[in-house]
């Protein structure tokens, strides 16, 4: 009711609170000259009047204090007076402010960005319907391996089981040949059951969704394209509703748009450009989608728990089902141990870089900490120059609490300016943090914006900087005799031993928080190096590849054994091409498992073989140790023949004398004869633990195992020069044979190579950087304490001095004090560090977590900044002039 | 027993100030001296508690204020009441009658 009325008295007290106050002490006065006349007129003498009045008042001043109590907006008034105040002292020492707030903010900035990528990428649910309903299906196999993919029949039957689920949907990803009026390009597939959007509970941006309808085998093939395929490929038209393309060569009909926010099922990633249904991949797809990953919902009330355990009978049956009455005791006992596992896909498929934030946000958080303990230093050292003001304050009859609001005013001022740098730092460095963190262009479906999670985040650690810094000096300030400040002359500064204490004890904080950030981008680095100089077995410096995927086309059988021998001749007439070749895998991607049951079932027997053309290993720079290459010649109809690399010839003919051995490859009717062997390549794998190992492979001729190809080739060429200069005239080569190819992920060996370890290799930059600042902060701070310990030790010193000290013993004593320091946080540190550091044992190669080279490097580099930060006040020390220090005493 | 001044409650002052105001504008002084005539010394106000009350009401939209002479010719900054603060004097004496004579009967009860 009196909102409006109260409102106005709020705008006017604080807009023009002069006039107010002005109103309020003339109305108090009038009072006061009303009350003496009264009391004169009474017959009073005037002195008495004015007494008597004085005293039924009861100050002008208390009186004025109590209306200004009940006013409404005194609160605010008085919060943005302390503001103001704050901010006059804070410009009063502008260097060391912006200093502060620069800083902070970059601290809280390189925090807040790794935060929205963390927040993004590990945090964020996916875009869907009740996402803490949905959960991912994966199997416990009979091998007691975990698995993520079932066939299609286990999905059917699953589907059709009577277990307490709101929907099973099914996915898998797939290659794409995509034409839109006559022009092709490539385009990540996903193929999906009809009811994995229902399951998802999505509507469709534009046009309509999926549904079962749709997934039934020889339907028209009708096609969703993400929000992003749209916009980039079809600039947002509506007239896409309906567009004939091709898929493979298949004519599909685009159906609709999926929402924006909805960019597939791993969350921080664009997968997905076009959504066809699942019963259509005979029609569509390259390879046999005959195992899917499966989704579901839980039904309303049933927990994971008991649904996992529904589902794991069932499966169970199914599999004694499909054994039968042969089923040995060891098969019952391993379909006893198989099962459903569910796993929660309320944040999607994870993004694969959840160990690389995590590092990054612990080397952050340390850097921050190591930040805060500097700045409390700083404003330690300022608190105790600002002592005698603080005295004064107090004398004048402030409250310890009142000066503890102004100083905490003021560090909450700068701690929030420095936190709104932060978050535009991180609004600015966040998407290039992610760029750098992932060579994957997908990625970019990841956007740092301004979040209420980013705000509230930068706002708390503003918040907690300033308790940090600011708390802990300012209470030891005080806890301190501030009294005996006001008595002592300007040499008093002498007197905080508490002060002193708490400032060594943070730099001791920062040289161990120094030390483990050290030790962490030491292993980092190391890994880094490692695996750039792992010996990949083939040359990385002068070939270029890409992928073809010619049975999208039409291509079958010896046409396509045509196409590649084309491509290869085609190619190989470039000037600067010296070789080309073609292979079904890259070797940056060949596993380790080729041979993994070299001895049996049958003797001399390779589990599968890995087809490449013609001058295979000539194009890729892999030595050929003995005997040929494969060549133009190696047809069909030819002999079967094979090339061993030299792990797998070692393993295969322990005692030498493979030439002209026979070898067999599982599931191949005729054995093949060894023709050649070839030096060992190195495996790139992501598991830390068979990297670098060689690769055991069993080299075949692509044109004697066209049934293995899957309808897709690598071409390989090899450049006389640098191999990236060629691509177009590649691109030009191919297109000349069919216009409606297209070249997939080209790019030189070496950019392959390095984004095997390109995720590790941008941590390690940032944790070195992050290292190296925690370090110059850690340096400051020691000279900082070092010198003021100097400082304030000058009469001493000097008196030592005058009584015939050598200087090189004041010195000493100055380089050992600050030694005990470093030793004292060294000693700290490395108790962190091995705590801290096993946090990076998932993605280092070659050096272990504890890493002596690492850990000693960094010692060693904290012994010498604190050697150099203690010689320009040893040096000072040493020089102190006796007359002049003990004149002031 | 009437000469023992007896301290306010908070909402009681309210009142009678609100209950003064109904007869007239009047400056604070006239106010406090009123109150204190009315309720034969029961209730001093003192300066103290006046103004904030005046001032907490004056900004609820009861009173307004305005500078005028005072009988001797003085400057007085003079309180008068608005419909608001007239509405504000019915229910408070409503809501007090209900009280007193709850209280009162409270008491007989024995």
């Amino acid at each position: 009711m009196s909102f409006p009325s109260r409102f106005a008295s709020w705008c006017r007290n604080i807009l023009n609170r002069n006039a107010v106050e002005r109103d309020l002490d003339e109305e108090l006065k009038a009072y006061a000259a009303l009350l003496i006349e009264e009391k004169t007129r009474a017959g009073l003498p005037a002195a008495e009047a004015q007494r008597l009045a004085q005293l039924e008042l009861g100050g002008h001043e208390q009186v004025a204090e109590s209306v200004r109590e009940i006013r409404v907006g005194e609160t605010v008034y008085r919060v943005g007076r302390d503001i103001r105040l704050a901010l006059r002292m804070i410009r009063r020492n502008p260097v060391l402010s912006a200093a502060i707030i620069l800083i902070l903010g970059l601290a809280i900035g390189a925090n807040s960005a790794i935060f929205s990528l963390t927040d993004s990428w590990v945090f964020t649910s996916l875009p869907v319907d009740r996402p803490d309903r949905l959960i991912f299906i994966h199997r416990t196999a009979l091998d007691g391996s975990e698995q993520q993919n079932f066939s299609i029949d286990a999905f059917e039957r699953l589907r059709a089981s009577a277990a307490p689920v709101a929907g099973i949907a099914a996915h898998d990803f797939t290659r794409l040949n995509l034409e839109v009026h006559g022009e092709s390009e490539p385009a990540e597939g996903e193929l999906v059951s009809g009811n994995l959007f229902s399951v998802l509970g999505l509507s469709p941006a534009l046009g309509r969704l999926l549904d079962s309808t749709d997934d039934v085998p020889g339907r028209p093939v009708v096609a969703l394209i993400s929000d992003r395929y749209w916009r980039g490929r079809f600039h947002q038209s509506d007239s896409i509703l309906g567009t004939e393309i091709r898929l493979n060569g298949m004519p599909a009909t685009v159906v609709g748009v999926l929402p924006r926010q909805f960019t597939g099922l791993t969350i921080g990633t664009a997968e997905g450009d076009v959504w066809i249904p699942l019963a259509l991949h005979p029609q569509v797809a390259l390879r046999d989608h005959s195992e899917v990953g499966l989704l579901g919902r839980l039904a309303p009330d049933i927990t994971t728990l008991s649904l996992e355990d529904r589902l794991s009978q069932f499966y169970r049956s199914m599999l004694a089902d499909s054994v039968g009455a042969s089923a040995t005791p060891t098969t019952t006992q391993a379909i006893a141990r198989a099962g459903i596992r569910l796993a929660s896909a309320a944040r999607g498929q994870g993004s694969g870089l959840e160990n690389e934030l995590r590092i990054l946000m612990l080397v952050g958080l340390l850097v921050l900490l190591v930040v805060c303990a500097n700045l409390a230093n700083l404003l330690l050292a300022r608190a105790i120059a600002r002592r005698r003001e603080v005295a004064i304050r107090i004398a004048l009859g402030a409250t310890h609490g009142r000066i503890l609001l102004l100083l905490l005013t003021e560090s909450v001022v700068l701690s929030l300016l420095g936190g709104a740098l932060g978050v535009i730092i991180a609004l600015g460095g966040g998407e290039a943090l992610a760029g750098f963190l992932s060579d994957d262009p997908r990625s970019l479906a990841v956007t740092v914006q301004p979040s209420v999670h980013l705000l509230l985040f930068a706002a708390g650690l503003s918040l907690l900087s300033t308790i940090i810094f600011t708390v802990v000096p300012v209470v030891s300030l005080i806890r301190a005799n501030l009294h005996a400040a006001l008595k002592s002359g300007a040499a008093g500064a002498r007197g905080s031993r508490p002060a002193l204490r708490l400032g060594r004890t943070l730099v001791v904080v920062q040289v161990a928080l120094s030390l483990v950030l050290l030790a962490t981008a030491g292993v980092l680095v190391r890994t880094v190096r490692n695996m750039a100089a792992l010996d990949p077995g083939f040359d990385r410096s002068h070939t270029l590849l890409f992928a073809v995927y010619p049975a999208t086309l039409g291509y079958e059988g010896d046409r396509e054994l045509q196409l590649y021998q084309r491509l290869r001749h085609r190619i190989e007439t470039l000037p600067g091409v010296t070789s080309a070749s073609s292979s079904r895998w890259r070797l940056v991607s060949v596993g380790r498992d080729q041979c993994t049951s070299a001895q049996q079932p049958a003797p001399l027997t390779a589990d599968f073989g890995t087809p490449v053309g013609p001058r295979f290993l000539q194009t890729m720079g892999v030595p050929l140790l003995m005997g040929r290459e494969f060549t133009d010649g190696d047809l069909p109809n030819t002999a079967p023949v094979a090339i061993l690399s030299r792990a797998a010839s070692g393993l295969f003919f322990p005692a030498g004398g493979a030439i002209g051995r026979q070898i067999g490859i599982a599931g191949e009717a005729e054995r093949r004869t060894v023709v050649g062997i070839a030096g060992d390549v190195g495996t790139y794998s992501k598991s830390p633990l068979d990297r670098g190992l060689p690769s055991c492979i069993v080299y075949i001729p692509t044109a004697q195992t066209l049934a293995n190809n899957g309808g897709q080739q690598w071409i390989e060429v090899r450049a006389a020069g640098d191999p990236s200069t060629l691509l177009p005239a590649v691109r030009g080569a191919v297109k000349e044979i069919d216009s409606r190819l297209s070249l997939f992920w080209p790019a030189t060996i070496q950019d392959q190579v390095r984004a095997v370890y390109g995720e590790q290799a941008s941590l390690a930059t940032l944790s070195t950087i992050f290292g190296v600042l925690a370090l110059l902060f850690a340096a400051i701070g020691l000279l900082g304490i070092i010198s003021y310990t100097v400082a304030s030790r000058s009469s001493e010193l000097g008196l030592r001095l005058a009584l015939g000290a050598r200087p090189a013993t004041i010195a000493f004593g100055i380089v050992r004090e600050t030694l005990v320091l470093v030793v004292t946080g060294v000693v700290v540190g490395i108790a962190a560090a091995v705590g801290a550091v096993r946090m990076t044992s998932g993605i280092l190669y070659g050096v272990s977590p504890l890493d002596p080279v690492s850990l000693g490097g960094a010692v060693a580099t904290l012994l010498i900044v604190g050697f150099a930060a203690a010689y320009v006040p040893a040096r000072r020390a040493s020089r102190v002039n006796p007359a002049i220090t003990l004149r002031r005493e | 027993m009437a000469s023992t001044p007896t301290n306010l409650l908070q909402g009681t002052l309210h009142l009678l100030i609100l209950q003064t105001l109904s007869l007239g504008d009047l400056h604070g002084l006239g106010i406090a001296q009123r109150i204190e005539q009315v309720t034969r010394g029961t209730f001093q106000v003192k300066p103290g508690s006046l103004f904030p009350a005046l001032h907490r009401m004056e900004e609820e939209g009861w009173l307004v204020s305005k500078w005028g002479e005072s009988a001797a010719n003085r400057r007085a900054k003079y309180y008068a009441m608005t419909r608001e603060g007239r509405r504000q004097l019915k229910a408070e004496t409503e809501q007090w009658g209900r009280v007193s004579l709850a209280m009162t009967l409270a008491l007989k009860t024995r």
